[in-house]
Parts: structure tokens; sequence; C-alpha cells
């Protein structure tokens, strides 16, 4: 009775005019031919977005990554973001979305259940993780045992409500994550205030924790940058208490109590916190260099304590990351 | 009513007087617009923003004619049991008692609920459930302001599917949607009858009093991107030529909604720092 007749107008797709209307191919698949020619050479395309339903390119010719499905002979975008070309493999990386889980992955998160050997964590992915009495590690050493009574005292090792820092180790059939905590750099997390970023800007580094040294409070500060989006801010510690060398508290790793933190350690924390706020706000990629830069920046300026302002933002973004925000 | 009462609501007075308005002037100058000023084939504007609403996953706010809605969409998270293999989608539409006129009632509205039932009808097709088993996505519209119920749905199609769109849950495509009501061209408005064997007029887009006064209306979702029609809903009385005409005029139609709509969900991404001109470090 009706039919469609034409593919709907749509503001990114620029078709090749000279080409029929059968053999159309996306702009990005022309560019990505061209650079085909030029060196043999993969990785993330041009930039260019695409919405959901756009035709992206030829099935025969290429294989569907993620954010992408096959319709007809078609690759088509099922997200918004950008497209990225591995060789013949063609994914669509999301502007926004919740995070999407790989093993290894350090991540932080916030304990929802206690349940039967196994806690319920919510660690900002499509389903809440699982962290498994038998892959932490209990007071009293990685060798202890873990026996009945510990299933019965869970509730004292980590509560609802309690943050912990953690490693991706498997993954369930319905893609909910298995966390571990068997190492003493991950536990339980105290002294510090949690941020919360798109899970896009935190960038795969090669250590996720990050000490920025004392001239940034009486301490300095500890920085844990989870890639779920969730980022730790705490008061610093030394090398060795952090990671189970000398004067490392082993019993007191499921403690609830916080330090005393000088007041200048709780401004030098919520300052770092405030810097972050305003390189995410702008969409910028957060790696541990940036944040000290930015963090020497602030001591080297003498700010005023608090917020920063709209002005020294903009200075901030403009002398650090070499962004121009004025409008 | 004792029962109804809300008692977590401020009552108004007992005794309130409309407010007296200085009569206007010029008719055209304020007031809901007219079709005056615009062809039968031709939308009122479109403003449509992505990304307002910052604790929701995704979010969308669109004001279309005389609706205005503000979508916020949570998930995908984890569902309570039982297992299901595929996402469910929960949706729900809420008017804000300020919304049309005559005010509505907290709590006694029953309208909602089978718009809610229509709308999701119409957005289920646009998303990819089966990737998402043991979840749920929740998607609440609140409606600010509107006219009639079809234009409602109409925006809601459309606000809906940016806020998905932006919450980065996977899709098939973009759903859009348009309404097209008949007016039989000899029977006098008000008439309603739509009788008369004269022809009909077919608008785009049609105002409360057109479409008070049409014979029959059709509100098309579909997916311009692929060619897909996600549902339709009639309603009235007419010919079936006419009314696969007036599908074909709401697809063509919503074909235009579908690129405000990717416009909308690209400046949203630019907004946000990719694909814009500057190249971040």
């Amino acid at each position: 009775m009706f039919v469609i007749k034409t593919v709907p107008p749509s503001s990114t797709q620029t078709f090749a005019d000279d080409m029929p209307a059968t053999h159309r191919k996306h702009q990005i698949e022309i560019d990505a031919m061209q650079v085909d020619e030029d060196e043999y050479g993969a990785g993330p395309s041009k930039r260019t977005i695409v919405t959901p339903g756009e035709i992206i390119t030829s099935s025969k010719e290429y294989m569907r990554g993620h954010g992408t499905y096959v319709e007809e002979v078609n690759v088509v975008s099922s997200v918004t973001g950008t497209i990225e070309r591995v060789n013949k493999l063609i994914s669509v990386k999301p502007v926004r979305s919740k995070y999407t889980p790989e093993v290894g992955d350090l991540v932080i998160g916030r304990i929802v259940e206690v349940g039967p050997q196994r806690w319920r964590v919510d660690a900002n992915g499509r389903q809440d993780a699982v962290l498994m009495l038998s892959s932490v590690n209990l007071p009293g050493g990685v060798q202890r045992r873990k026996i009945e009574s510990d299933a019965l005292k869970m509730r004292e090792f980590l509560a609802e409500g309690d943050l912990l820092v953690a490693e991706v180790q498997a993954f369930f059939g319905d893609g909910a994550m298995s966390l571990h905590t068997r190492s003493l750099k991950y536990g339980k997390l105290r002294n510090g205030q949690l941020l919360t970023v798109p899970p896009q800007l935190i960038r795969r580094l090669k250590s996720h924790f990050h000490h920025i040294p004392p001239p940034c409070g009486p301490s300095g500060v500890d920085i844990i940058l989870g890639l779920n989006g969730f980022i730790w801010v705490s008061s610093g510690t030394s090398q060795e208490k952090r990671e189970g060398g000398e004067g490392f508290d082993s019993e007191g790793v499921y403690s609830d109590k916080n330090d005393d933190i000088t007041p200048e350690g709780r401004q030098a924390i919520s300052s770092v916190a405030n810097l972050i706020k305003v390189l995410a706000d702008q969409g910028i990629p957060l790696t541990d260099t940036l944040i000290e830069e930015a963090s020497n920046w602030m001591n080297q300026n003498q700010l005023p304590i608090g917020p920063l302002v709209k002005n020294d933002e903009q200075r901030l973004l403009a002398e650090v990351v070499g962004v121009d925000v004025t409008e | 009513m004792a029962t109804a009462f809300d008692r977590r609501r401020i009552p108004g007075p007992e005794i309130s007087i409309p407010p007296i308005y200085e009569p206007l002037s010029n008719e055209n100058e304020a007031g809901p617009s007219k079709r005056s000023g615009r062809s039968n084939d031709e939308a009122r504007p479109i403003f449509l923003k992505t990304g307002l609403i910052s604790q929701a996953n995704g979010s969308g706010y669109i004001e279309s004619g005389g609706v205005k809605i503000a979508c916020s969409v949570y998930g995908p998270r984890p569902k309570a049991p039982p297992y299901t293999p595929q996402g469910t989608l929960n949706l729900e539409i809420k008017f804000a008692p300020f919304a049309s006129n005559p005010r509505r009632a907290p709590l006694r509205d029953t309208e909602p609920l089978p718009l809610s039932h229509l709308l999701t009808q119409s957005l289920l097709p646009t998303i990819q459930l089966h990737l998402l088993p043991k979840s749920s996505i929740d998607v609440f519209l609140v409606v600010l302001e509107s006219d009639t119920t079809t234009n409602v749905l109409s925006a809601g199609l459309t606000v809906a599917s940016a806020a998905i769109a932006d919450a980065g849950i996977e899709m098939y495509a973009l759903g859009t949607s348009a309404v097209i009501s008949s007016t039989c061209s000899d029977t006098s408005p008000g008439d309603g009858t739509g009788s008369g064997n004269g022809e009909s007029i077919l608008v785009l887009d049609p105002e409360e009093e057109e479409e008070r006064n049409s014979t029959g209306k059709v509100l098309v979702g579909s997916m311009p991107a692929l060619g897909k029609v996600t549902s339709i809903w009639f309603e009235g009385e007419n010919g079936i030529d006419e009314v696969s005409e007036m599908i074909e005029k709401a697809i063509a139609a919503s074909r235009d909604t579908h690129t405000i709509l990717a416009q909308a969900l690209l400046e949203g991404a630019e907004e946000r720092g990719i694909g814009g001109d500057e190249e971040v470090a």
C-alpha cells in the first residue's frame, strides 16, 4: 500500500554523487580507502559521528564490530558515536554509555548487597558486579583459608555502601563482571572522596594508582582512576604503606574509621577533586600526568581556596590542556 | 473526595478566582500558533536538545508545536528477578498539573496510562533489547505543556528516541513520528460529521482546533533510517485510499523530524568534546 522509496535525509550521510544509488558508500568508507592507498595502517579513522540507523558500509567487505549490526547487506550503526576501523573491522564507539568492562580493568565500586558467599557491587556497569568471598584477601594473610565463620562475618568486612577498588576477573554469562581484590593494592577505600565522571574519559594507563607528592597537601594526595568512571581522591600515603611494605597495616584493611586528616589535607583533596571535575566537564580524557600538571599549575598560581572561578577555569584549560573555552 | 487527598501536596486555597487579562490588541501576537502562516504540509518548528538532565543516563527535551516534554532514561540497569532473556522497557508518561487546560488533578489522572502503553508499543521495535538480558531500561516522560494527545505521543516518540540514543543504548534506528489529520472541505468547521462528498484536506501537525474539526487522524511512528514503520494509530472515519495517503504523508514528514533528531544528537556529541573542530590532546 505504501513503500518508502528513498533513504532518509541525514545530516551526516554524505554520499558520493558519481556512484549509482545501489553502490552508495558512506564518506568514511571512501576516506578509509584513501588511507589504505597512502599507507598500510589501521586504527581509528577520521572522527565522524554517526547516529543509530545510519548505514556505514557494506557488510560484504567489512566485519561488524561493537555498536553496529547488519541489516540486509549493510553495516548499520546502533549507537551515536565515532566510527573506528581496525583493518576490516568497523565499530562505533558511543559518545556516552554505561561502562563496558574488560578483564583486567581496575574499577571502583560500591557494595549494594551482601549475599551468600558474595557481595553485589555497583560498578557503573549494565549489571551489578559480583565479588565472591573466595576472591578477597581477608586479614591474616594471603594464605588464610576461608572458613564458615568468615561467611557469617561478611558484613564486618564489607557492608552495604562501602566503596572498594577491585579488578575485573571474569564475566558471567549475562555480561556481569566478577571482581577480585586479591592484591594488597585493592580493597576497601577510606580517607577520601568519590567522583563520578563518564567512563569514556578514563584512559587505560600503566598504573591507575597515582600519588601527587606533598606540595599538594601535607602528605600528598592519592588518586585512583577507576576505568568505570569512578575516581577516588584520598589523603596521600607512602609507597610502602600502599603496597604492603613496611608499615602496612594488614589488620586495618577493612577498617571503617577514617584517619585524622588535617584541614590542609582536606583542602588538597577537594582542590584536586575540583580540578578533575573541571577537566571532566569539558570532556577532556583524564590521565595521571594531566591531573598532576593541573595540580602543579594550581600550586604555582596560588589560587584562593575553594572551587575555581570561571576565569581561573578558562586559564587552567588554556594553559594546561591547551583548550580554548572562551565563549 | 477526601480519600484522594494527598497530604504531601500543599493544597491551594478553597476559593480561587481566575486572573483577568487585558484583551490583546492583536490576536495573532499571542496564544497558540495558528495554521495561518504555514501550509498544510508544513510542521511547526521543533526544538530538541539532549543531555539536559545530568543525573539520568540519557535525557532529552523537546518543544514541538504546543507540546513540551522532558524525557529521562535510566539504564540499562539490573532488573529484579525473575530472569528475562531480553531487556525490559518500562515507560511512563506523566503530565504536570499545569500541562493542559483544564488543570489535571494529581494522582487521579487516568489518561497517561493508555498513552504510556501506546508509546511503549511504538518505541519497542527501535531498541535492541535482545542484547540486554536481565536488564531494564526506564524511560520517564514529563509533559510540561500539551495540546492534543496525538501531538504528545508524536513528540514523545521523538524525544524518547533521542534520550535513549543519548544514553548510548543500542538501537536499530531512531524512531520519529508525525500526525496527519483530514478535514472535509465542504463541512463547516465544528460540524465534525465529515459525511460530505467534498474533497478532504490533509493537514500535517494539526493544532488543537484543526484536530477537533477533523474526520480522522493518523499517528505513524517510523524508523526513517531503515524505512520501517513501528506503529500506526488511526482514529476516525476515512476511506482506505485516503488513509493510505495520510500514512504516506506522515512517513514523509517523519523523515524531516529524523533530520532534526540526528542533528540534535550530533550537537549533543559535540558538546562533549567529540566531533567538533577542536581536537583534544
